[in-house]
């Protein structure tokens, strides 16, 4: 359902599942390559069969906005072939854009997770309504 | 011969420059694969006009600012192949490429280029000793922020997209892609005057990001 220009921010503590998260997404995307978490590379650059990508940004090590230059951040979010998922979004806030569709996880208990849904912008409330049908 | 390779948006130039004298001059939209799309590119060049990497007498390179991996992939070819081949490094601010061979007249420049999701990198610029010489670090910021910013005599030039041409008075804008062939000329008067850069030490140049809560 991801389509090139989309940015899905997750939100959530260590352990809150958001590499688990962004891995389904990766996969149900179509990446061809192996989604995993990108904590110590920063990015993951992953493609599918039609030579779209997705980038998997874990911005956990990233100390603010400013840094996020330092992993070209902006050319990522700027290349028209690509869609932008970013772990520990909050780290960066202020160099992303306003319009994205924010996923918050909270760990309720060992096996129960809270997952709260925010689309800003109108082709993320369009993605958004896309997820929510399917899940009906 | 110098080879001037601009990478610094996306728009990326190539252009061979014989003594004075253009040879070849290739410009095109990259799809956000400057990697790819580089190197394969100037063998083609070189080969087209029968020129080998040993006919190099110097290479220039557009060191920002502008896109962030752009700017870094045009300085690393650019840094390889001046090493490799043992000849002048020239880097050459991306702006002063726009606003090179705009007659001089009495105002300012304000010398633009795209920085993606539309947002623009700007300087201004006024008539010096040589010429056009920046009179502002390049600033990150939307049109509305420029014209904000811009004067009563302010001429702005550079890559003005349909935004920025709506927004702006018509009588004091120009849209006008920057070319290799004027960073090759650069270059070149710049190695008459043997003011060259050191390849180990050359670094790109960023643009300054808008303060929080401004942009």
């Amino acid at each position: 359902m991801i389509s090139e220009g989309d940015l899905i921010c997750l939100r959530g503590e260590l352990g809150a599942g958001k590499t688990t998260l962004a891995a389904g997404i990766g996969n149900g995307w179509g990446a061809r390559e192996i989604v995993n978490s990108p904590t110590f590379v920063l990015v993951n650059e992953y493609t599918d069969s039609r030579g779209c990508r997705l980038y998997h940004i874990d911005a956990y090590r990233l100390r603010d906005a400013a840094d996020s230059q330092s992993i070209a951040l902006d050319d990522l979010l700027d290349d028209p072939h690509g869609a932008v998922m970013i772990e520990w979004a909050e780290r960066v806030q202020e160099a992303l854009p306003d319009e994205c569709l924010q996923i918050d996880l909270v760990a309720v208990d060992d096996h129960t997770r809270q997952v709260k849904l925010e689309a800003r912008g109108e082709r993320h409330r369009r993605l958004l309504e896309a997820i929510v049908m399917r899940e009906e | 011969m110098i080879l001037s390779v601009d990478t610094a948006t996306r728009f990326i130039g190539l252009a061979l420059l014989d003594d004075q004298k253009l040879l070849a001059e290739t410009m095109w939209r990259s799809e956000n694969n400057h990697t790819v799309e580089l190197a394969p590119n100037v063998e083609t060049l070189l080969k087209q006009n029968q020129v080998t990497a040993r006919d190099l007498k110097a290479v220039a390179v557009a060191m920002g600012p502008g896109s962030f991996n752009g700017v870094r992939i045009g300085l690393g070819f650019a840094k390889g192949l001046s090493l490799a081949r043992d000849v002048p490094l020239i880097g050459v601010r991306t702006l002063d490429i726009v606003v090179y061979g705009v007659i001089p007249f009495n105002g300012r420049l304000i010398a633009v280029i795209q920085a993606g999701r539309g947002r623009i990198i700007w300087a201004r610029y006024q008539v010096g000793e040589r010429g056009w010489e920046s009179a502002s670090a390049g600033v990150v910021s939307d049109w509305a922020g420029l014209k904000a910013h811009a004067e009563e005599n302010d001429c702005i030039i550079g890559e003005i997209d349909p935004v920025g041409s709506s927004l702006l008075d018509p009588q004091k804008i120009e849209s006008h892609q920057r070319r290799p062939f004027h960073l090759a000329q650069i270059a070149r008067e710049r190695l008459l005057r043997g003011d060259v850069d050191d390849a180990a030490t050359l670094s790109p140049i960023y643009a300054q990001q808008p303060a929080s809560g401004e942009s």
